[in-house]
């Protein structure tokens, strides 16, 4: 399909003609499927994963707007991993993690829970109370503190993800492309790479990396915009 | 001031031991009954301290890291990492940001990261004998609870 009868057909479908959407589906199979296949053999039912990566799809149409800059796949490849990631996630399809991800859940909830009756922090033994759980268990547990930010995490308000500026999705694919982020991330001035390398390689929040830099955490978020349009320039 | 209780851990300067030796001290930590934002705290800069020695101490062999742990009565807890392995020559230098020897993933910013990360760091260091870092944090809500 050409460039121009292919901006039609998303344009005819985000304004809501379901023979469009339709359409866009039949034309994009081969990119829906290439990214539901990375999510194969993780005890999903690979039908079910092909119907969820439909509707991330349709999300990205409904969501895109041209105005973004970039081709419409790619921000739908992050889109359609993202519903079937989910779904893996709540369902617990991969089974040997299922209690460590049940506990770190457990511990996540009692600390938000505890934070907000007491107005602060609680210690390991209000959440060892809290959740039954061994205050050293707790210590112990990684997954507790979600990583908060990642490859595949969303920064701005258009839904880009580190990941999705690479082109492709998931841990599987390319030392290229890991080594073309790493390039532009290495191109970076000096601020926005350090910033870049605390947030998502060493998963610090906003305000521990304000501390480690000597700079407020306004400034923190202001630096990571930067370094994220810097990076979405440099790998389109 | 001599500390309460004492916990000595020695491994290979394995990267697979990184996750073992922060995790230690986080538990030997539980006992201070921090919460989990220091208790994260505290994993991250022995991961750092400990990282430190796998990859530099001994770059030709596999070399003896060891943890040092104490807490005190005041509700401090002192962390010591320490080898003996080629040392750091200039450790002033070694402690600015974005210093480093090593490549890909290192950043240089180890220290201070554990500076930002914890009360106090020390750092000594001998050229070919080693190098040992000690830092510390006030944790304390109560003591002895256990």
């Amino acid at each position: 399909m050409k460039a121009p009868e292919a901006d039609a057909l998303l344009e005819a479908a985000r304004g809501g003609d379901n023979d469009a959407c339709e359409r866009m589906m039949e034309e994009n199979a081969g990119l829906i499927w290439s990214v539901v296949r990375r999510y194969y053999g993780r005890g999903a039912d690979p039908e079910d994963l092909y119907q969820l990566g439909c509707l991330g799809f349709l999300k990205a149409v409904r969501g895109f707007d041209p105005a973004f800059g970039c081709q419409f796949s790619t921000y739908a490849v992050p889109k359609i991993a993202g519903e079937i990631r989910r779904y893996l996630r709540d369902d617990g399809a991969v089974k040997v993690s299922r209690g460590v991800k049940e506990r770190a859940a457990a511990i996540r909830q009692a600390r938000d829970r505890l934070s907000h009756t007491l107005g602060r922090e609680p210690t390991l033994s209000e959440l060892s109370a809290e959740t039954g759980l061994e205050a050293e268990d707790i210590a112990a547990a990684e997954e507790a503190n979600l990583p908060v930010a990642s490859l595949q995490m969303e920064a701005g308000e258009d839904g880009f993800t580190l990941e999705s500026m690479l082109g492709t999705d998931g841990m599987e694919e390319g030392v290229v492309e890991r080594l073309a982020l790493r390039g532009a991330i290495d191109a970076l001035p000096e601020r926005e790479r350090q910033v870049i390398f605390l947030r998502y390689y060493k998963n610090l929040t906003q305000d521990k990396t304000a501390k480690v830099l000597g700079v407020s955490q306004v400034q923190i978020s202001r630096i990571e915009r930067k370094a994220m349009e810097h990076l979405r320039k440099e790998l389109e | 001031m001599r500390p309460v209780n004492t916990a000595t851990i020695e491994f290979l300067s394995r990267s697979s031991n990184e996750g073992f030796a922060r995790t230690a001290a986080a538990c030997f930590a539980a006992q201070l009954d921090p919460t989990l934002d220091e208790v994260n705290d505290i994993k991250t800069a022995v991961s750092e301290a400990v990282t430190n020695a796998i990859v530099h101490a001994y770059p030709e062999a596999l070399g003896k890291v060891r943890l040092k742990l104490k807490l005190f009565a005041d509700g401090r807890l002192e962390i010591a990492v320490q080898d003996w392995g080629v040392g750091i020559a200039d450790v002033e230098q070694a402690r600015t940001p974005l210093f480093t020897t090593g490549n890909e993933e290192r950043s240089g910013m180890g220290f201070t990261i554990m500076e930002s990360f914890m009360d106090t760091l020390k750092v000594r260091s001998k050229p070919g004998k080693g190098t040992t870092v000690v830092m510390s944090r006030r944790l304390a809500r109560r003591l002895g609870s256990r």
